[in-house]
């Protein structure tokens, strides 16, 4: 299993688990925040435990909530590493 | 003008013979029924047979996927009629001020199909998987929630928990909310309780009918009337103050003239009908309406033989010698009752009715005993200016509202 997620997969997991496309280019824009692409915290959580699930590990959701998705990705990499 | 009359400009329909008012009347007013045997997976071994299903309904052709994820079929339905309403009334680029839209709605049951699929989830695979939307989508307000949501609709909104009544006494409510100054309300009631789950929790009311025939399972007010079946589905209305739809040049298209509710207690049937006859003599003097200027009646109808008498009754301790003679309807029976949608969508044929000056008929039922003028086979040609809508619950909730076209 990978052990890291990249930006394709983080697109899959918001349009199944939030409903919403994104593209790759708008969620590596370092100022992207998940609220301006019509993420809500509710679909974010959702998110989150998609990943937590898949990868075993588990990352408290109160770092992340509001924080933009250039952040989410580096907390979430980081206990998916320390995890795998 | 300065009283503030409540009309409605507006209605969506999602039911089981049709989507949209223009396929639902062309239904209707043809007597089609829509009753078929249950063919949903996991329903299969159920002793509940026959209900009204809606088919070919794609909520992707009316509410952006991201509400779609997050909420149960019976909101999609509630977001798709609101969507229709609100073109039909030609809301959708009216609200500058998002403070004077208000989103009413009532629900008997919820997200039954999302809460049984989530919580499989949480037996199979443990808590973790269970999803957040879960926290909102089997929700009775839900439809509420995500209506006003969606729409950015900030006026007092409201979710009525009344009992199957409660889709005639969302309306009443949207009539307050805009005699006190809001400009615009969509009001109505959806429902969805046709998934294993839900199908389940209504196995044990005595009055429901696990006739397997859809010819016979639904017969109110006929001699050989054996129980209801369920629906599901329902209507949403733009109710507006019908100075500021004229000024919009928007088209009232029935003022909402009176309403009254009781309780008189679940099934209790007998006991209804001095329920049901206060909330219609009520629902009368705030219409300021004589009896006889009722032109048609659109009835509860529960099919239970009991509960049909005491409605008739009811109907003859108010409306007097008128009651034998003013066509009764209820095309319901053809539908199935989709619980607080039953009286939604009866609203939505009320105000076409009067539109069209035609009585559509009650399906399936052949004969009736109840000394009632019953429109059955055929649609009637009729003047008509005044619609008296009537429900009541499962649980006791009687209620009457008057219609009268503008």
């Amino acid at each position: 299993m990978a052990s890291e997620i990249t930006y394709e997969e983080l697109a899959t997991l918001i349009k199944t688990r939030a409903g919403v496309a994104v593209t790759v280019d708008e969620l590596a824009d370092p100022g992207c925040m998940f609220l301006d692409l019509g993420v809500d915290s509710l679909g974010v959580l959702g998110v989150l435990a998609d990943v937590e699930n898949r990868y075993g590990v588990s990352i408290d959701s109160s770092d992340l909530l509001g924080r933009p998705v250039a952040e989410f990705m580096q907390t979430v990499n980081s206990s998916v590493k320390a995890g795998a | 003008m300065n009283e503030r009359c409540a009309v409605i400009t507006g209605i969506g329909v999602v039911a089981p013979n049709g989507i949209g008012a223009d396929d639902y009347w062309k239904a209707l007013s043809e007597g089609r029924s829509a009753l078929a045997p249950i063919d949903r997976e996991g329903c299969e071994h159920l002793p509940l047979k026959v209900a009204g299903l809606v088919r070919g309904f794609d909520a992707e052709q009316y509410v952006e996927a991201r509400y779609l994820v997050q909420t149960d079929r019976f909101t999609h339905f509630a977001m798709a009629a609101a969507e229709l309403a609100m073109a039909d009334a030609d809301l959708a680029d009216h609200p500058d001020d998002p403070f004077g839209v208000a989103v009413v709605t009532a629900a008997g049951s919820g997200g039954g199909e999302f809460g049984q699929r989530e919580l499989q989830h949480l037996w199979a695979e443990g808590p973790h998987h269970v999803g957040p939307y879960q926290s909102i989508a089997w929700f009775y307000a839900a439809s509420t929630g995500q209506i006003s949501i969606r729409g950015g609709f900030k006026g007092p909104c409201g979710v009525v928990a009344s009992d199957e009544a409660g889709g005639l006494d969302a309306l009443a409510h949207a009539a307050r909310a805009v005699a006190r100054g809001t400009d615009a309300v969509l009001a109505g009631a959806a429902e969805a309780p046709i998934a294993p789950y839900s199908m389940v929790c209504q196995l044990g009311y005595p009055g429901l009918s696990t006739a397997e025939d859809p010819e016979r399972a639904y017969r109110p007010f006929g001699s050989d009337a054996v129980g209801f079946v369920p629906a599901e589905g329902g209507a949403m209305f733009v109710v507006e103050d019908e100075h500021t739809a004229r000024l919009r040049g928007a088209r009232p298209r029935a003022r909402i003239a009176g309403h009254s509710a009781t309780f008189t207690g679940a099934a209790r049937w007998a006991e209804s009908r001095g329920g049901l006859a206060r909330a219609v003599r009520d629902a009368l003097a705030q219409a300021r309406c004589a009896p006889d200027e009722v032109d048609v009646v659109f009835a509860d109808a529960l099919g239970v033989p009991e509960a049909d008498r005491a409605e008739a009754l009811a109907l003859a301790d108010v409306l007097g010698e008128h009651a034998e003679r003013v066509p009764v309807t209820a095309p319901k029976a053809g539908l199935g009752r989709a619980h607080c949608g039953a009286p939604a969508l009866d609203v939505a044929a009320a105000v076409l009715a009067l539109e069209h000056g035609l009585v559509p008929p009650t399906p399936h039922t052949t004969d009736s005993p109840h000394g009632l003028d019953l429109v059955t086979g055929r649609p009637r040609a009729a003047e008509l200016r005044t619609a008296l809508v009537l429900s009541r619950g499962l649980m006791g909730s009687n209620s009457a509202l008057v219609l009268r076209h503008p």
